[in-house]
């Protein structure tokens, strides 16, 4: 089954609940490649559920539309607001939108921990990006990276503390694989400051 | 209305839900605005469209789903605009302009309302906008270009004939060719504007000897000065006042002298407006005076759609003839002059018009109707040189003849005119031949007369 099956098989066994009807139809939609389409019933479920369940989907249409940004705030409020429900698909998309995000290390951890039971789909595409992101990260990061991470989390900080701190996160995790720890401490300082742990 | 339909033919608005649901519908309002304040217009489209589905009623579910297929398909949009714009459809245009920079700051749109303004005659909200537009690189000639045609109307020559300049030296293509024409006007006209000319000429029958006679053929020289003021620009009151003088190398009962001046008020700076003025002028004819004339004018000029304009003048005179041999012909004369112009894209025009005179003097033998058509065809030929190609034909009918039982004369007179004029800088050369026949049940009123006059005239904006 492809991820996209695979989250229609998962919505298909979630919960009966007042915003049921447009979690199916963003189901529906999401099986018909309308993304924009389901990410709007996903986000209507959202308002009117308040489990959090939706946000997952939402942000799994995030991925979908090329939103990788977006998508990993999504998926990082989502997991502050209903962390139960997470599970290896919606980490698989998770780890999609922190690749595309250019957020390697993100991506690299989420993929680590995909169990066993995410089907050989799942496994095969997670190797698949794993490998992916292995080359990426192979070898000591430049510090015009660090720098380029630290930027864009200022970029971002006015308005998407979320994506923000995952950039910070980034570049605290690339300063830790050099030598000289490059900009580490201002990355971690940062961070705290920002209220998320590193 | 206009920007409703177009957008539907972009966006596909939706069909309403079977069961109407405003409660349902604000969800989806909530979500659109935020994808929307995201910077995702294809997701608040989706959103928005629900919207409305869910509620058709909604104002704001219709105005947000308008918006974002608006901001969605903004090239689309001004495309569709420029057409309506070619088209010659401006409320549309500017409707769907307006629309269009709601929100957002686009150069392309601001000089194509810009533009569509000026083609209103709104110069006042044109002028901003093509500002704007004139700091953007890619629009930078073509916002030169109108708002030099608004310093053009506004009758601030010296700063259209600059910003014609920079056109020239910034654009390319057709644009190019216009400024320069547009130029060499910039530089005779103003608030205030002052002219001399001076010309030489050829008539085959200066005093209309009868076809039967022989007629008298002479040369002339002339000269003359002409000034105007107009101290709000195109649009406010003006001054005008011009004196010609002209001497026969021989027939010198045909010496001519015109002395004028003229007070009046146009209301419009663009192709549509109106006017009223008084003016005063003599005439002097073989070294005497010959007609004292007060005049008063109305008249305006209408665009109601594409390049077509519709345009009449009336006049009444009220003119003293103060010679012996003239002053049966004192009296009013009035003149009406509607016609009708096509205007070319490269400021060639054609125009066919009508006019009407009724000469009302205190005898009905000088007392005459006399109406007729003409046609006139104005070319630009290049961008200092046009040439011009009139013709019409006039039916006089007097009222009574001179005697009782002696029928009322009756004239057609045929005229027709080609003119050349070439630009050197304020420097103007102009050429003008012209032809007039009569044909009269009279054969004393029956003549012919061929004229050929060789000018030059110098014009300056002076302010």
């Amino acid at each position: 089954m492809s991820p996209a099956a695979l989250l229609l098989a998962a919505l298909a066994a979630a919960s009966p609940g007042p915003a049921d009807q447009h979690v199916l139809a963003g189901a529906r939609a999401f099986r018909a490649a309308h993304y924009a389409e389901a990410l709007v019933e996903f986000r209507v479920a959202g308002r009117l559920d308040g489990s959090g369940e939706a946000g997952w989907y939402a942000a799994s249409c995030l991925v979908r539309l090329g939103r990788p940004e977006d998508a990993v705030e999504a998926f990082d409020e989502s997991a502050r607001r209903a962390p139960d429900i997470r599970d290896d698909l919606f980490s698989y998309y998770n780890a999609v939108a922190c690749h595309d995000a250019r957020l390697y290390l993100c991506a690299d951890g989420l993929l680590a921990k995909l169990g066993e039971r995410s089907g050989p789909r799942i496994r095969e595409e997670a190797s698949r990006l794993r490998a992916r992101v292995a080359a990426v990260l192979a070898g000591e990061p430049s510090k015009a990276t660090v720098d380029w991470y630290l930027a864009r989390a200022q970029e971002s900080a006015p308005r998407r503390h979320l994506l923000a701190a995952a950039y910070l996160r980034e570049a605290a995790g690339l300063a830790a694989h050099r030598r000289d720890g490059y900009r580490r401490t201002e990355a971690e300082t940062s961070l705290k400051r920002a209220g998320a742990a590193p | 209305m206009a920007v409703l339909l177009v957008a539907a033919a972009l966006c596909e608005p939706p069909l309403p839900a079977p069961a109407v649901s405003p409660l349902e519908a604000l969800d989806y309002l909530e979500v659109g605005d935020a994808e929307r304040a995201a910077g995702s217009l294809d997701t608040a489209q989706v959103a928005y469209a629900e919207a409305l589905r869910l509620d058709p009623s909604s104002d704001r579910a219709r105005l947000a789903w308008l918006a974002a297929c608006v901001e969605q398909h903004g090239d689309a949009l001004l495309a569709e605009g420029r057409r309506l714009l070619d088209e010659g459809d401006r409320p549309g245009a500017l409707a769907l302009f307006e629309r269009l920079r709601s929100g957002r700051s686009d150069p392309a749109v601001d000089l194509f309302e810009g533009i569509a303004l000026y083609e209103e005659g709104d110069d006042e909200r044109a002028r901003p906008l093509l500002l704007e537009a004139a700091r953007s690189a890619a629009w930078s000639a073509r916002a030169q270009y109108f708002l030099g045609l608004i310093g053009l109307r506004d009758g601030a020559g010296a700063e259209a004939a600059s910003l014609f300049e920079r056109v020239e030296l910034a654009g390319s293509g057709g644009l190019v060719e216009r400024a320069a024409v547009l130029r060499q006007t910039a530089l005779r006209t103003g608030r205030g504007v002052v002219s001399v000319f001076a010309e030489s000429g050829y008539d085959s029958n200066v005093t209309y000897a009868a076809d039967s006679q022989p007629a008298p053929t002479d040369g002339a020289l002339g000269a003359g000065l002409f000034g105007q003021l107009r101290p709000l620009g195109l649009s406010g009151p003006y001054l005008r006042a011009s004196a010609f003088l002209r001497q026969q190398l021989q027939v010198h009962e045909g010496d001519l002298g015109v002395f004028g001046g003229q007070a009046g008020y146009r209301l419009g700076r663009g192709e549509t407006y109106g006017l009223f003025d008084y003016g005063y002028e003599l005439t002097r004819l073989g070294g005497s005076n010959y007609l004292s004339a007060h005049r008063f004018r109305a008249g305006g000029r209408w665009l109601p759609f594409g390049r077509f304009s519709v345009a009449g003048v009336y006049a009444l005179r009220l003119g003293s003839y103060l010679t012996a041999g003239s002053s049966a012909y004192s009296g009013v004369l009035h003149s009406l002059s509607p016609e009708v112009s096509y205007r070319f894209p490269l400021g060639s025009s054609m125009t066919l018009g009508y006019d009407v005179f009724r000469d009302a003097t205190q005898l009905a033998e000088t007392s005459s109707w006399e109406h007729g058509p003409r046609a006139g065809m104005h070319l630009l030929l290049r961008p200092t040189l046009r040439a011009s190609v009139e013709s019409g034909v006039r039916l006089r009918n007097l009222d009574g003849g001179p005697v009782q039982g002696v029928a009322a004369v009756s004239s057609t007179v045929y005229f027709g005119s080609v003119a050349a004029e070439q630009d050197f800088g304020r420097l103007t050369v102009r050429l003008l031949l012209g032809a007039r026949a009569s044909s009269s049940s009279d054969a004393a009123n029956s003549w012919t007369r061929m004229t050929a006059t060789l000018g030059v005239s110098y014009t300056a904006g002076i302010f």
